[in-house]
């Protein structure tokens, strides 16, 4: 059974369309990477299964376990196990990253009918995931991504990842704005999330990612349509050769 | 101030004919009715009263009730400082020579109100130690009307911790040569009509610092007005609010740097909620001589509901060249950004949004009591 499925999908951002016919199903246990030129539909694809505002979905659909989730609001879907980890993640000084982690577990265990997280366990599990991350402690104590560095940032999404420990994940251009540390500890963090009951989607523009977090399929999506879909060599002919022999298709 | 007609309005006048002279022995109140003859209360829409009316506040000032001889001692003192009620002999000296000088009446004529009706005073005398800084905590007093009169002495440190508001309290701080005052204050909410007002002098090489935590009432007004009277005297002025049902919370800062080389910080956060209103004036004076002045001011504010009100309005006037000055004040809904990366976390729009508001206010809030006031405190 597959985990996600998106059919049709077809988005316009302020009357233009963007996405224009998207197809792509996610079974449990595997690894997606869906690659394209700047200006693709790459992190609109990524937006309107996350639920951002912004994007009129003009025909298609979103499955997650059957519910389509285009009818639910953000948080529905997290509670439902999507997950977003931002290109850009959001600064918001004044909430510590503990308070904002700890009221994201406590939200989801809600939608499941748990009760709180005890403070105990809480900071027992995101001890553990601070010191994989090698991040210190003091890390969250600080404001959400407030003067993060842009690989704290990012490490700050995969923390979240492994804490929320959801059903799906999508990583919107995690790999932009690393240096070659912090990608080696994301990646390495994004591969311990790995579980044969998970899934992954990854959205890059570059290859360079995918040496780290090997996909089981790679999707060329070009202006708004997959064009190409295969294994993770597609990836490395990539790199080598670019878009152009794809766009001229 | 332009004079008013010559014939005071009836409010005005009943405030006038209040006999005062009986309160205490000393106290000089004819400065106080001649600007007042002279001004009258102000109006709805006067220049510092745009969106509050000072005839409803002072028509909610009682009359003067008599001074209860019984002492009740509405403070608690800690460290090198007095505290004299007005009654006392030791306070009289002091108050003829300072009470009226840093507050100006005729800019603030509720000030002078204040001077006819006030029945109780106290004198806060700091003077300097070597040990931790004084304190001063004040409670409520029986009196509408209260005066307070602080003198921070050449090199002392006070600190007052104000936990109650006031119908009608008017507070002068002088801080001598490189003494320190700190004044933190936390209003809760209530269903009063109050007003305050602030005047300090900071001379050279001392150091005010004010802070204000405030929850909405019915209507009201903080007034603080700050005067740099020194060289390398440094003021810091901040603090934030949370106004909701139907509250009115107007606050006007007033910073005048008369002297060179001072450094000014004001920076007030808020949010409105419901139909609540809040208004925010805040104004940097720089004097022709006040060169290298250094002075900063921001106001932010956050409209919680479509109902809720703003109106702020910051105020630079400046007449030296070399200067390094700023302001900015914002007013806006919650970020949308901030609200999706919330809810994509599971976090409810609802609760996403009281977290936004808590880490907005919690950006000028430092103090555990001030987290109360503004009821935002840590939940993990």
């Amino acid at each position: 059974m597959s985990l996600l499925e998106i059919s049709g999908l077809r988005v316009s951002v302020e009357e233009q369309e963007i996405l224009r016919g998207v197809d792509l199903t996610v079974h449990p246990g595997e690894v997606h990477a869906v690659m394209g030129p700047n200006g693709s539909g790459k992190s609109t694809l990524a937006g309107v299964v996350a639920g951002r505002p912004e994007y009129e979905v003009v025909h298609g659909s979103v499955r997650l376990d059957r519910t389509d989730l285009l009818e639910l609001s953000p948080e529905e879907r997290a509670h439902r196990g999507l997950f977003l980890a931002f290109q850009y993640p959001i600064e918001i000084p004044g909430v510590t990253n503990m308070e904002f982690l700890k009221t994201s577990i406590d939200s989801l265990r809600e939608a499941r009918g748990c009760s709180e997280i005890s403070a105990m366990e809480f900071m027992r599990s995101v001890r553990q995931v601070v010191q994989k991350l090698e991040l210190k402690e003091e890390f969250l104590k600080r404001g959400v991504n407030e003067a993060f560095s842009g690989g704290e940032k990012k490490r700050n999404e995969i923390l979240q990842l492994l804490t929320l420990q959801p059903r799906i994940a999508l990583l919107d251009e995690t790999d932009s704005g690393l240096d070659i540390d912090s990608l080696q500890v994301v990646a390495k963090g994004v591969n311990e999330f790995r579980a044969p009951d998970n899934a992954l989607l990854l959205v890059t523009h570059y290859q360079r990612l995918l040496n780290h977090i090997v996909p089981d399929f790679v999707h060329v999506l070009i202006e708004g349509r997959i064009v190409k879909s295969g294994d993770a060599s597609l990836a490395l002919k990539l790199e080598n050769e670019g878009y152009g022999w794809l766009e001229d298709d | 101030m332009p004079p008013k007609s010559a014939v005071p309005d009836e409010l005005t006048s009943s405030f006038l004919a209040q006999a005062t002279v009986d309160r205490f022995p000393w106290l000089d109140v004819d400065r106080a009715r001649q600007i007042l003859a002279a001004t009258g209360i102000p109006r709805l829409r006067e220049e510092r009263w745009k969106h509050t009316n000072p005839h409803t506040i002072v028509s909610a000032f009682a009359p003067p009730v008599a001074e209860s001889k019984e002492d009740q001692k509405p403070y608690a003192v800690d460290g090198n400082v007095a505290i004299h009620s007005f009654n006392d002999q030791p306070a009289s000296e002091f108050c003829k020579k300072w009470l009226g000088r840093v507050n100006d009446y005729e800019q603030y004529p509720l000030c002078a109100v204040n001077a006819l009706t006030f029945s109780q005073g106290y004198l806060v005398e700091a003077k300097a130690s070597e040990n931790q800084p004084s304190r001063v905590a004040i409670a409520s007093t029986p009196a509408i009307c209260e005066r307070f009169l602080i003198v921070v002495e050449s090199g002392a440190s006070l600190e007052i911790v104000e936990n109650c508001g006031g119908e009608n309290r008017v507070f002068e701080c002088i801080v001598q040569e490189g003494g320190s005052l700190v004044h933190r204050r936390f209003q809760s909410g209530s269903d009063d009509i109050e007003y305050s007002h602030i005047a300090s002098r900071i001379d050279a090489s001392a150091t005010y610092s004010f802070v204000q935590y405030s929850a909405g009432t019915k209507l009201r007004r903080n007034e603080v007005v700050v005067d740099m009277a020194g060289k390398n005297a440094n003021a810091s002025l901040s603090g934030g609010w949370r106004v909701q049902g139907r509250s009115h919370l107007d606050t006007y800062i007033s910073v005048n740097h008369e002297c060179e080389q001072a450094t000014s910080r004001q920076k007030f956060h808020g949010t409105v909620h419901d139909r609540a209103r809040a208004v925010f004036n805040g104004r940097i004076y720089i004097a022709k001589d006040a060169q290298q002045t250094d002075a900063q001011l921001t106001n932010r504010n956050i409209l919680a509901s479509s109902e809720a009100e703003v109106y702020t309005k910051p105020e630079l006037e400046i007449y030296a060249n070399d200067v390094v000055c700023a302001h900015g004040a914002t007013t806006g809904q919650l970020d949308e950004d901030q609200l999706f990366y919330l809810r994509s976390r599971g976090i409810a729009d609802e609760a996403a949004r009281q977290l936004l508001i808590k880490g907005f206010l919690r950006e000028i809030v430092e103090h555990e009591r001030g987290a109360d006031v503004l009821d935002i405190k840590d939940a993990a």
